[in-house]
């Protein structure tokens, strides 16, 4: 028992190192690879997980000439065009015959099943070890999708051989101007009226796409400033371990009516690790999260209030997820990689909202998810001089009731008189967490306990996206960790910000 | 002439005797169904008792009982149905149809609840008792007909099956024109823990009260086998297993989970249209790879080949997503089905060319091919080359062998794919 609590303590600090070392960062488009040409191997690796622990598993690597050559964890992400013909040339360097297959996608190579020995051995045709095999598929349609292998998938998908694609639309970056849209109760800045979303992508130079081709010039359902990916997977570490150790499929063999996961992953990350630095590559120099070699992508949404972020969920695991954002509700716009628009958007619009997404295993959604503090009842500002972009003006202004403290507690309202409607204890007796602000309004900052915040340079608001099954909580049993990772909704800038630092924040 | 009151009551309860005797005769298909116990031979060799349900209907049935059940069809006349039940079972069997209308009569055992209806109770040794079940209100659609006394123990044990209620328009699943397909297939999902059916099969119950060492079989259930129309994979590849959604035709498939997990039945590298969820048509259809099917859900969705390109692979896979929780690492036991479609008047099966028909293609298959060839003896399964151009082995269809089959099997033999 004493070691365990050693051991967890061990973990913690584990984590909190691994947090030090790195600032979450996030950018306007997903990361990934692009191009319609690929070599990539199937190999085996290991990945790191918070609790310090390391696991076995078969992932892809993009070894085309400049790819990033080493394997990872889930496989290179794909970002095509739609209409683009992709060939991916993969090398087999496991033990196994491995394949790919791209659902969603018009495959263009064989889809006739392999068989070993007349026993089905993949749904598509194979690369046995040592060997190559070429793939292609065309991109008919927009939207969010991934590869995996078809062979012997009770073991390979546990293993992790499978990624991400995203399909850019053929109007990506290309739309008609959208934003002269009616922001119904925003406010406008400066006599500036903003529109509902920032649809810089309209810009050239812009940073915003569109996730789908929109069925006619007013459809503005799949337009977004920043996408997000949130792909995850789960591993039982007792098969992970058979893997490495045993994988005596006569004499003890796994039975995998036993398997249950202990690990969930959101981009090939356990929490805290989702929050890290993606590992990124640019003319050859690696940075970012070097100490997480084969898991380069992170999952930490920061957006500006307004702002419409696009999150594209995949599930590549064999459970069911409930993804939950705190914040507001997300509006489910595609399914599978199909827009949620009857007879092309002349029909019913069957896009739905909820705060808690299905997340089933094989399947794909997009999401989007705005923030602007609308209807929480108080001024997010604390301000009474000027409006802010996308402000609710109902709330312009507006205070906190005035709480009066209850005469036998002893304590005191922090913020009087526009604290928080709850009693703030002292501040010996809080924790305000690496994303603290110590302050209950957006881009302004309090007092924190030492040691605690850092993490949070523009004052921003955090909010928690997980899975709600809060089993799925945890890596291997130590909470917190797992399918979790925080929203950031960081201000706009204001006067004075460090803009640079801004931009390396969030680019 | 004077009627008296007493006159107009019998009158009128003659009319509406002969109005429901007349509704009676003109739409209430009957269905005799037995209850009774049967083994399942496994792929790997295991047998696992079941319990499932014959059709016994006279002239009709066939009387041999099946996991899934006999799939019960009833045409847009029928306004009711009715099960006549005899069961053979230790235990008291129910039959219940979710979405139809029944008369709930909860029965009681020992003061708890043990069945959502009146039940044909418990046989006698050697002996059968009966029960009926009239579910009134038909409406088209998929359905599954199950057990509903002790579900937690018989639905695992086997006594479920398929409903299909037809509008009055051929053709369709519903009386709405976007339901219509070219022909139909009905795949039940299902699963077996073949530990809890061994002891539920020999005890009528899944509590092993041993002193020493009780165990609740249902507390330990973990399906090992996952079905697919009552077989697991590899004996879902023989012909007679797989479903047929021809070429330039829309399949509609009447997909069941008769499980108690919930499935994600998915086409390799082909999209369905979902068009009706629990016998309700959907006024917007869905297009998706990966559908979601909870347990006891039905789905009808279409699976249109109507405009393939020629390009098509003729051969599909129906797995579930999550169907690599399997019992071994060679798929064995595991809910993969096939959707042939191939070409009119062709055989392109690539599981081709199992020669002595024991579910794989080793080089006894090689020598029998060759033995059939010097012999100049014709076999349809042998004949293979010359392959389709997406690489499906559809043979000249005559069944004469050649040398080129022969080397087609031997590569097969020795996994050159």
């Amino acid at each position: 028992m004493l070691k365990l609590q050693f051991m967890k303590k061990i973990s913690l600090i584990l984590a909190a190192i691994i947090l030090l070392l790195s600032v979450g960062q996030a950018n306007a488009f997903i990361d990934g690879i692009s191009g319609t040409s690929f070599q990539f191997a199937a190999r085996e690796g290991r990945l790191s997980t918070p609790d310090g622990g390391n696991l076995l598993f078969w992932g892809f690597a993009d070894t085309t000439p400049g790819g990033r050559a080493s394997v990872q964890y889930p496989g290179p992400t794909l970002i095509i065009n739609q209409g683009d013909t992709v060939t991916i040339t993969l090398a087999n360097e496991l033990k196994e015959p491995v394949s790919m297959m791209f659902p969603g996608m018009t495959t263009l190579s064989s889809m006739v099943p392999a068989l070993k020995q007349g026993r089905l051995s993949s749904l598509v045709p194979e690369c046995e070890p040592g060997g190559t095999q070429t793939y292609s598929f065309r991109a008919d349609k927009a939207g969010t999708f991934y590869y995996q292998s078809g062979s012997n998938q009770a073991i390979q998908l546990r293993m992790g051989l499978f990624g991400a694609i995203v399909v850019r639309p053929v109007l990506h970056k290309k739309l008609a101007i959208h934003n002269t849209v009616p922001f119904g109760l925003y406010s406008s800045t400066n006599g500036v009226r903003h529109p509902q979303v920032r649809l810089d992508y309209n810009n050239p130079t812009g940073i915003g796409g569109v996730a789908y081709n929109p069925s006619n010039s007013s459809d503005m359902s799949t337009v977004y400033d920043r996408e997000f990916l949130y792909m995850v997977s789960e591993m039982d570490p007792k098969f992970q371990r058979w893997m490495e150790f045993e994988q005596d499929k006569i004499n003890k063999p796994f039975d995998f009516s036993a398997w249950k996961a202990n690990y969930w992953f959101i981009n090939g990350r356990n929490a805290p690790d989702t929050m890290g630095m993606p590992l990124t590559s640019k003319n050859g120099v690696v940075s970012g999260s070097l100490q997480l070699p084969s898991q380069p992508y992170n999952c930490m949404p920061l957006f500006h209030p307004g702002e419409r972020v696009l999150i594209r969920i995949i599930n590549m695991g064999q459970d069911f997820h409930p993804l939950h954002t705190h914040g507001n509700h997300m509006r489910v716009v595609a399914e599978d990689g199909n827009l949620l628009q009857s007879s092309g958007g002349t029909g019913a619009d069957l896009s739905w909202e909820a705060f808690t997404v299905t997340m089933a295993p094989g399947k794909t959604f997009d999401a989007t998810f705005t923030w602007s503090g609308k209807g929480l009842g108080w001024d997010i500002y604390e301000d009474t001089a000027t409006f802010r972009p996308y402000e609710y003006i109902a709330d312009h202004i507006k205070t906190f009731t005035p709480f009066t403290s209850p005469a036998a507690s002893g304590l005191t309202p922090k913020l009087p008189p526009q604290g928080l409607p709850v009693i703030m204890p002292g501040i010996q007796e809080t924790m305000a967490g690496p994303n603290g602000s110590g302050s209950p309004f957006l881009g302004s900052k309090e007092a924190l306990t030492p040691g605690e915040g850092g993490f949070n340079p523009f004052n921003g608001f955090f909010f928690m996206w997980h899975s709600h099954a809060e089993r799925e909580l945890t890596n291997n049993d130590i909470f917190p960790g797992g399918l979790l990772t925080m929203a950031g909704i960081v201000p706009w800038p204001a006067t004075g910000d460090n803009l640079t630092v801004l931009d390396e924040y969030m680019p | 002439m004077k009627i008296s009151t007493q006159q107009l009551t019998l009158i009128i309860m003659a009319a509406v005797v002969a109005f429901i005797s007349l509704a009676t005769e003109a739409s209430a298909r009957v269905y005799d169904l037995r209850a009774d116990s049967a083994n399942l031979t496994m792929p790997d060799g295991r047998v696992v008792p079941v319990w499932g349900f014959a059709d016994i209907t006279a002239v009709t049935g066939d009387g041999i009982i099946k996991v899934p059940g006999p799939t019960l069809d009833l045409p847009a006349a029928d306004a009711n149905l009715t099960i006549n039940l005899t069961n053979r079972l230790p235990v008291p069997v129910s039959v219940y149809i979710p979405g139809l209308r029944l008369a709930p009569a909860p029965a009681s055992q020992n003061g708890r609840v043990m069945s959502f209806t009146a039940h044909a109770p418990a046989a006698p040794v050697g002996g059968e008792t009966t029960a009926s079940f009239i579910f009134t209100g038909l409406k088209p659609g998929t359905f599954v007909y199950q057990s509903g006394t002790n579900p937690a123990t018989q639905i695992p044990m086997g006594l479920y099956g398929a409903v299909i209620i037809r509008p009055a328009v051929a053709n369709q699943a519903y009386a709405n024109a976007a339901s219509a397909y070219d022909i139909e297939q009905v795949a039940v999902f299902s699963e077996i823990d073949p530990d809890f059916n061994a002891y539920v099969g020999s005890n009528g119950t899944a509590i092993d009260p041993n002193p020493d060492k009780p165990k609740n079989y249902a507390l330990s259930y973990a399906p090992k086998y996952f079905l697919f129309n009552g077989k697991t994979f590899p004996d879902t590849a023989t012909p007679a297993a797989q479903l047929t959604a021809p070429p330039a035709m829309r399949t509609l498939l009447r997909l069941i989970n008769a499980g108690s997990r919930n499935n994600v039945p998915t086409i390799a590298g082909k999209p369905v249209k979902v068009i009706a969820e629990d016998g309700n048509f959907l006024a917007y259809a869905r297009d998706e790879h990966a559908p979601v099917m909870a347990a006891g859900k039905t789905l009808d969705v279409i699976l249109d080949l109507s405009a393939t390109p020629p390009t098509e692979p003729n051969f599909f896979t129906l797995f579930d997503r999550r169907s690599w929780r399997v019992s071994s690492s060679d798929a064995t036991g595991s809910m993969i089905g096939f959707i042939s479609s191939f070409p009119a008047g062709t055989n392109c099966n690539p599981f081709k060319g199992d020669m002595n028909a024991d579910s794989k293609i080793d080089m006894v298959d090689v020598l029998v091919l060759l033995n059939k060839y010097v012999n100049s003896t014709p076999d349809l399964n042998g004949d293979v080359t010359p392959t389709s151009a997406n690489g499906l082995p559809c043979g000249k269809g005559t069944g004469v062998l050649t040398l080129s089959d022969a080397l087609y099997v031997l590569r097969r033999a020795l996994s050159i794919n």
